[in-house]
């Protein structure tokens, strides 16, 4: 257990973030910042000090009792903090347990990883990170939260899960729309192995309540490239039955159902002003991350 | 077979043994899987049977082409008739010429073995040998292949001639016995066509009319396996010169030697050995094509049987390399002259016995009356000489003694009663003093062989049918007495080898012989004319009598058989130059022809007489080849006799004294000479019946030629090829193109 939560917020894998983490840093700040006002009203403000109005000033920061006391205009200058919530919401169904044999990690471990690399990266800049793990039904919530003990606390989340279930997307992600009540990015790490367009729903719903959607799409290389070569009995998870299959002779026609799977899943995602990032289990984390960070610095640009 | 069929299911046993040995793994993308596979399962349906289809197929076709020889039992790849072949393998000694490192005769053995091994296993087969005569190997017909080349593989090849007429006559027994198991006959000839085996199918009506005859109930191929260009050089016909075999003088030695190559031979060394030591060489140059006559004169210094050969340096025709004599050299050849009146055989006796003691022969005369108890078997001619009557004793007397190998000269003579001589010596009593081996159907010189092998048919003895030898005493039957106004004799071309002494020696007074009494003498079929009369009867006739000879002179042999009418002697003769050759070569040409009696060729029967008082029931014979056979001996009216029919191969064959292992007779046998010639009859030559092919090109294509071998088989090997390559193509395009 030990071993596996140093795995997940394995300092090796951290310390390649640590470049990362600046730019990082710079594009939240920046994605706040760069907006002159804030978008997310109501995050906490500590006073800093004052300074002399100037016009084209915003009238509502005028300090009316200092200009009552002294007859002069001066403005409260404000220290900002970040005020980004992150939800980050892990699939355990079972189907996410699937690994195979060229991939190091099972798409559940994997996306495991990069939810607490995130969450990591968003407590550290005093952001808040909460956290849902679901299946058919929302197993875990924990609220959002910038301490650091509740990244501990995220992690141990994690890792109980027992992933036996089946994934039902689309509910779950229009109750979660719902209880989200403050604005945040909402991070999905799942298979998507579900009826598409429920889940493509449930992400109208999160961008409808203007929440940002990143969805990090984790799958096994073996489920993109279909590498087996001898009769192969598949067993299904999550109770979809088992089937034999000569690979070579379906190979082709399983690339192409795949395919046009995760395109119909990227068309929907842009099409709802969600972020789509495939991630195979078998690429670095870093990499998947600064994919990310790549795209979302695109998107402030 | 029917592992090659359990290996044609093995696609179908694969398809269901793979659904049992799959790998396992557990999968999330199911839905996807189960998409696609709903999507193409019409095509991976089709795609499987097709495969399925292929596979089963292409393992079927290659068990069918396997599994040849089973399936040709059934007649599902020919769909033909089941075929009879006569396999005929030239067994002729000039089969055994070399070519590089193998006899023609083992190519044909090879040819034949392959023609057998491209057959069905249910064809019939059956296997004679072209020899004199021919020998059936595998009568049959059998259907074992295996069998029938190893009888073929042991095969070897005779010193005989090969006769093709007797030949074509066995193979359509052979054919003839096996019309009911087969209704297609092939009769494969494996011959380096020789013309001297083959002119008959040429120049023969009776031998064509017997090809034709068989090529309307057989197919019939040649395969040629003659040599290009063949060079031999052969030695034969080795005889005695008009000499007598004695110590007391040298004797003459002559053999023939030829050069059957295509260019000039030189420097060819000629050895004449006795007693198997080298004793005296020439050395001759022959042009292509080209005969000598090579001539030793040698002291023979020990009297006894003396075996002499005369062999040339050994060539790719070994066999004729040597030529055998064997000769009963004696220190003086006795005669026995009986006079039938006081001084009859006076002349007679000082012309062969002309220097005493020192002459070669020895005369001893005597009365008539004392013919009878005087032991014939001492002497190697007795003359009668005017000889009144032949009481019927003597007769068998003397006819015992002829036939045992003695020779009997008659001097008519005014004494003379001719209807006694014509009903006694004339007569011709089989039960008398026939010789036992003739009595069992097989005569000397006649051919013998054994059938080798037959499948179901008894051992049997083919047997061929000599002419009868002659058995009576008097060569021609004695008619009026002549007179003649012209002097001389004819010599007739001097065809006679009496006559052909006095060849060029016209000095030596035959051509002006006075005779001008004598007795009409009228031959016998077997008697041949030495010399005759100007008027055209004949004077002298001889004629075979069993081992020995007879002759008979149509006048005296005396100058006292006095013409009443002319009170002048009947003839000049005994008083001519001539009388003294003519005398001698009457006892060589005795002497020759009991010589000839022990000189056969390969094959014939061989025999002999023995003492009469040979008591035990066998002799041993010593063969060339150093084996000691028992023979029996046969007994019939005071004659013993041997005779021995496994004369296979040349050289001398003894008869061994039981006591002292001393030789009692030796008998020569000697290839035939016409065997040496190579000459090739052409190919176009041949009735039209014959399709030949020759070995100098491809083997499997001459087999393809031969015989009806279905070369399905290998169409269906193709059509495997192709299929593994279809297979692997519609492999690759179902499955390995999608990966």
């Amino acid at each position: 257990m030990s071993a596996e939560t140093v795995n997940y917020l394995d300092p090796a894998v951290l310390a390649k973030l640590e470049g990362l983490q600046l730019r990082a840093a710079r594009i939240v700040e920046g994605y706040v910042s760069g907006l002159h006002r804030s978008p997310y009203q109501g995050f906490s403000v500590e006073f800093a000090e004052h300074r002399e109005y100037a016009p084209g000033d915003d009238l509502r920061y005028v300090d009316w009792k200092v200009f009552g006391k002294t007859d002069k205009v001066y403005l409260k200058q404000y220290e900002e903090e970040t005020n980004l919530i992150c939800y980050l919401l892990l699939d355990t169904s079972e189907s996410m347990q699937y690994q195979s044999a060229a991939a190091p990690l099972s798409k559940l471990e994997y996306a495991q990883c990069a939810a607490a690399a995130l969450a990591y990266l968003v407590v550290r800049q005093q952001d808040s990170a909460g956290l849902v793990t679901f299946d058919d039904a929302v197993r875990q919530f924990v609220r959002p939260s910038s301490s650091a003990t509740h990244l501990s606390q995220m992690v141990q989340v994690m890792e109980q899960t027992d992933a036996v279930r089946k994934t039902r997307t689309g509910p779950i992600f229009h109750e979660l729309a719902e209880r989200f009540n403050r604005r945040g990015i909402v991070f999905i790490l799942s298979d998507l192995f579900d009826d598409a367009d429920e889940m493509l729903a449930g992400l109208k719903h999160f961008r409808h309540r203007r929440h940002d959607v990143v969805v990090l799409h984790v799958l096994d290389p073996a489920e993109l490239d279909f590498p087996f070569q001898h009769a192969t009995m598949f067993h299904g998870m999550e109770a979809l039955g088992d089937l034999l299959v000569e690979p070579a002779q379906i190979r082709k026609a399983y690339q192409q159902e795949i395919s046009r799977f995760t395109a119909q899943v990227r068309t929907g995602c842009l099409a709802h002003g969600a972020d789509y990032v495939q991630m195979q289990t078998d690429t670095p984390l870093d990499v998947a991350l600064s994919t990310y960070l790549s795209h979302r610095r695109r998107r402030v640009q | 077979m029917l592992g090659w069929l359990a290996a044609a299911a093995a696609p179908i046993l694969i398809h269901l043994w793979m659904r049992h040995t799959h790998r396992d793994t557990r999968w999330a993308a199911m839905e996807f899987l189960r998409e696609a596979i709903k999507r193409n399962a019409r095509r991976l349906k089709l795609q499987q049977w097709l495969l399925l289809a292929v596979r089963t197929l292409l393992l079927l076709l290659l068990a069918f082409a396997a599994a040849k020889p089973y399936l040709s039992g059934w007649n599902l790849l020919t769909g033909g008739p089941k075929i009879h072949r006569v396999l005929v393998l030239d067994g002729s000694m000039s089969m055994q010429y070399k070519s590089g490192d193998q006899s023609l005769f083992d190519r044909a053995k090879q040819y034949a073995v392959k023609v057998i091994e491209s057959g069905n296993s249910v064809d019939l087969i059956s296997v004679c040998l072209l020899a004199g005569p021919p020998q059936t190997i595998v009568a049959g017909p059998i259907a074992d292949a295996r069998r029938a080349s190893a009888q073929i593989a042991s095969l070897e090849p005779t010193y005989g001639r090969g006769n093709l007429s007797e030949t074509l006559a066995v193979v359509k027994e052979l054919i003839d016995d096996s019309a009911d198991e087969a209704s297609v006959h092939e009769v494969v000839f494996f011959t380096e066509l020789a013309a001297h085996s083959w002119h008959a199918a040429i120049d023969q009506p009776a031998t064509i009319a017997q090809i034709e005859d068989l090529a309307n109930l057989a197919k019939l191929t040649v395969v040629d396996v003659g040599a290009i260009g063949p060079e031999n050089v052969s030695v034969g016909s080795l005889r005695l010169a008009g000499s007598l075999p004695t110590t007391a003088g040298p004797v003459r030695l002559e053999c023939e030697v030829a050069n059957h190559g295509p260019s000039r031979v030189y420097d060819v060394v000629v050895q004449l050995v006795n007693s198997g030591v080298a004793i005296d060489e020439q050395s001759i140059s022959l042009p292509a094509g080209g005969t000598t006559t090579v001539a030793f004169d040698v002291q023979l210094a020990e009297s006894g049987w003396q075996t002499i050969a005369v062999r040339t340096p050994s060539d790719n025709l070994a066999a004729d390399d040597v030529a055998w004599l064997t000769l009963d050299v004696k220190p003086r050849v006795r005669v026995l002259l009986v006079e039938g009146a006081p001084g009859a055989a006076k002349y007679l006796q000082h012309a062969l016995n002309p220097g005493g003691q020192t002459s070669p022969i020895e005369a001893t005369v005597i009365p008539e009356g004392a013919l009878v108890e005087t032991p014939l078997d001492d002497f190697d001619v007795v003359f009668l000489c005017n000889v009144a009557r032949i009481t019927q004793g003597e007769r068998d007397y003397l006819h015992r003694y002829v036939v045992n190998g003695g020779n009997l000269v008659l001097f008519l003579g005014d004494r003379i009663l001719p209807e006694v001589y014509n009903d006694v010596l004339a007569q011709q009593q089989q039960n008398l003093a026939t010789p036992p081996a003739a009595a069992m159907g097989i005569g000397r010189g006649q051919r013998s062989t054994n059938l080798l092998y037959s499948d179901r048919a008894p051992a049997m003895r083919l047997v061929k049918q000599a002419d009868a030898p002659a058995d009576a005493l008097l060569p021609a039957e004695v008619g009026e007495l002549r007179s003649s106004e012209e002097f001389g004799l004819d010599p007739l071309d001097y065809r006679h080898p009496i006559a052909a002494a006095f060849r060029g020696s016209e000095r030596a007074g035959l051509l002006s012989t006075p005779v001008s009494r004598y007795y009409e003498l009228k031959p016998s079929d077997a008697a041949t004319v030495a010399l005759a009369l100007p008027s055209g009867d004949p004077f002298l006739v001889t004629a075979p009598c069993g081992d020995g000879m007879v002759a008979v002179i149509a006048s005296s042999a005396s100058l006292d058989t006095i013409d009443p009418a002319t009170v002048q002697p009947w003839t000049m003769l005994p008083a001519w130059p001539s009388f003294l050759p003519i005398v001698r070569e009457l006892v060589v040409f005795g002497l020759e022809q009991n010589r000839d009696a022990n000189r056969a060729e390969p094959g014939m029967v061989i025999s002999g007489a023995l003492p009469p008082t040979w008591a035990k029931a066998s002799v041993d014979l010593l063969r060339p080849d150093g084996r000691v056979d028992s023979v029996p001996v046969v007994r019939g009216d005071g004659i013993v006799e041997w005779s021995y029919t496994s004369t296979d191969l040349p050289g001398a064959y003894t008869v061994l004294s039981t006591a002292s292992n001393e030789p009692l007779s030796v008998a020569t046998v000697n290839v035939p000479g016409t065997e040496s010639g190579l000459t090739r009859v052409a190919t176009d030559s041949l009735p039209d019946s014959f399709q030949v092919q020759t070995t100098t090109g491809d083997l499997q294509r001459t087999l393809a030629n031969v015989g009806a071998t279905t070369d399905l088989h290998r169409w269906l090997l193709y059509a495997v090829l192709a299929l593994l390559l279809i297979e692997s193509v519609m492999a690759w395009a179902f499955a390995g193109r999608a990966a």
